[in-house]
């Protein structure tokens, strides 16, 4: 049985564990570069969209903002994930989580410190985010939408469940370099599907098609693939928060923030699990 | 303090713990020992709760471990056989990162009080990586105390230490003894453990040979004694009549030195001093040669393992 005092002492170890992972990220520069990356490239794609926009004579571009902050959160949210799983096989690698556990930490008091430190870091790159839109709608005389604070919120949620997808291939993948190899593999997967949907989508077919079209078959077939991948990757799911935003529906916004929500217990749980299974010996 | 119950660990299909029932008392410095690959560290690992025992139980302090991880582990310190600490941090960083894990109160005068006592208070600003073995296991030992724990589970604590650092290190046990500390030892230094055991349980092939006191231990393995003795010019007559009594069983001379093998477990000095004495003998020395820790250790593990093979190999 476990006692509620246990669930304090639990929360205990979450505390210092999250606040030693977040001081070692914050002292070194990765995290400022990724992020004075993601911003300059925010700047160039919001410089962009401003020119299409102009040179298009189109006088209002719908939420120029929402393609920038979406740039920023994805750089940092990734450079997060890939730490966080670094920091969790790092461990491993060098035994320090056999020393660790012999004092008062269990599995998920571990890894929920490290997501819980790598989510704090993710909120500090936010900061940063708010000031340089709040920078851009002043200088740019861009029009203040709320909808931006709502970006930001599934932003959060979006980053919490890549950081645990990151906890997850760490510890599946036992070693550093096969937790990173494993990180990078399935979000470049999922990356690419949607990259490869657009292109077959793009292929002429022939002016009358047939059932058997190969490329009738195809897009069928990724579309399918899509459309699960939509529900996996939760940088799809928040574009689709995006465009609910955008579209002002409510009700949209709240189930992809609900499978975001969803994604992000089912991965720590099952990184919990896994840990609990394959020791801290591995 | 702390009980195992049958505990069994297997690694696919190699039994590397079968049936261990330990109980290791409050107050009492328990000396766990076996050959290498005997089992000990696995089951120390099963009783901190790292691995999961395929059968059995770990109690300590009447709680099982798996279902009040943090509380009992708040009042265990360990010295683990390898330290593995973070290269990164130093020796005070590291230590007061436990310090706030572990909720200790006034924890850097009391890791102040250790590290001088281990003579590695200087050096606390130095990053870990930069220390000896040596250090690294005193502050391993410092991390261990910082909380004052009831219970203290080492496992080979004195290995890479100098002498110096021995000492350091025993005073310290001997005071956590005093105040109550329960002790546990896994050693290959037999002589530490013999110092300082109350009871010895021993270990071989994952099992649990004997478990007792150590002049019990003695006594089951001296199937003889031993005396040793020193002779002025002993002549071959006089050592053919000793070896006549009825208690010895064997003499063994070498110049004028003697070792005299008796029977039983009794002390033969007085009888064998009365006949040297009608003998007109001068003795310059005579001592009784106690079984060690080490001879029964060798005796119960050679013959677990004799034992072990003829029955596998018939």
């Amino acid at each position: 049985m476990i006692n509620r005092n246990t669930w304090f002492q639990r929360w205990h170890a979450i505390k210092v564990i999250r606040g030693r992972y977040s001081q070692v990220t914050l002292e070194h520069l990765g995290i400022y570069i990724t992020i004075a990356i993601a911003l300059v490239i925010s700047t160039l794609a919001i410089h962009n969209t401003l020119r299409f926009t102009e040179q298009n004579v189109v006088f209002v571009a719908r939420q120029p903002l929402f393609l920038p902050i979406f740039i920023c959160t994805v750089l940092v949210s990734l450079y997060l994930g890939a730490i966080a799983s670094v920091s969790v096989s790092r461990e491993r690698d060098r035994k320090t989580l056999e020393a660790l556990m012999y004092g008062p930490v269990d599995e998920s008091a571990f890894l929920l410190g490290i997501f819980l430190a790598h989510l704090q870091i993710f909120l500090v790159g936010l900061a940063f985010l708010f000031i340089w839109s709040n920078l851009a709608i002043w200088l740019l005389n861009l029009g203040f939408s709320i909808e931006i604070y709502s970006v930001f919120l599934a932003s959060i949620v979006m980053a919490s469940a890549i950081i645990a997808f990151g906890l997850l291939t760490a510890v599946w993948g036992d070693k550093t370099r096969t937790a990173l190899v494993i990180f990078i593999l399935i979000l470049l997967f999922l990356t690419s599907v949607q990259v490869a949907d657009q292109i077959v989508s793009n292929i002429v077919v022939s002016s009358n098609p047939t059932s058997n079209d190969p490329i009738l078959i195809i897009r069928n077939a990724m579309a399918i693939v899509t459309r699960l991948v939509q529900w996996l990757s939760p940088y799809a799911q928040l574009i689709q928060a995006m465009d609910a935003m955008a579209n002002q529906s409510l009700i949209g916004l709240l189930g992809n923030l609900g499978v975001l929500l969803a994604q992000t217990f089912i991965l720590l749980f099952g990184s919990v699990k896994l840990l609990s299974i394959k020791g801290a010996r591995g | 303090m702390i009980t195992t119950k049958n505990l069994k660990k297997k690694f696919g299909s190699f039994v590397a713990v079968e049936d261990i029932s330990l109980n290791i008392e409050p107050g009492e410095i328990y000396g766990f020992l076996g050959p290498n690959g005997a089992g000990k560290t696995t089951t120390i690992l099963m009783i901190l709760g790292i691995l999961k025992p395929t059968a059995g139980e770990v109690q300590i302090f009447g709680e099982k471990i798996n279902e009040k991880p943090f509380s009992i582990k708040r009042r265990i310190g360990v010295v683990a056989e390898y330290q593995n600490f973070y290269d990164e941090m130093t020796a005070w960083e590291y230590l007061m990162f436990f310090a706030k894990l572990l909720d200790v109160e006034a924890a850097e005068k009391r890791a102040k009080e250790l590290m001088e006592r281990l003579k590695i208070w200087e050096f606390r600003d130095v990053l870990v990586s930069g220390y000896s073995s040596g250090m690294q296991r005193k502050l391993g030992f410092v991390r261990a105390l910082l909380h004052k724990p009831e219970v203290l589970i080492l496992d080979e604590p004195v290995s890479g230490l100098d002498p110096f650092g021995i000492v350091q290190v025993r005073e310290i046990l001997n005071d956590e003894h005093e105040s109550g500390t329960t002790i546990m030892i896994s050693s290959h230094i037999l002589s530490e453990v013999e110092r300082a055991a109350d009871r010895v349980g021993i270990i071989a092939r994952g099992r649990l040979l004997v478990e007792d006191s150590m002049p019990n231990l003695r006594h089951i393995v001296s199937l003889q004694n031993q005396i040793e003795l020193d002779l002025h010019q002993p002549e071959e007559t006089l050592i053919r009549d000793l070896s006549a009594l009825a208690f010895v069983t064997n003499v063994d001379r070498r110049d004028d030195h003697l070792i005299i093998s008796t029977e039983n477990n009794k002390d033969y000095r007085a009888e064998i001093g009365s006949f040297l004495a009608n003998r007109g003998a001068v003795v310059l020395g005579m001592r009784m040669i106690e079984t060690s820790l080490e001879d029964a250790f060798i005796t119960i593990t050679e013959k677990h393992i004799r034992d072990w093979t003829s029955k596998n190999i018939q």
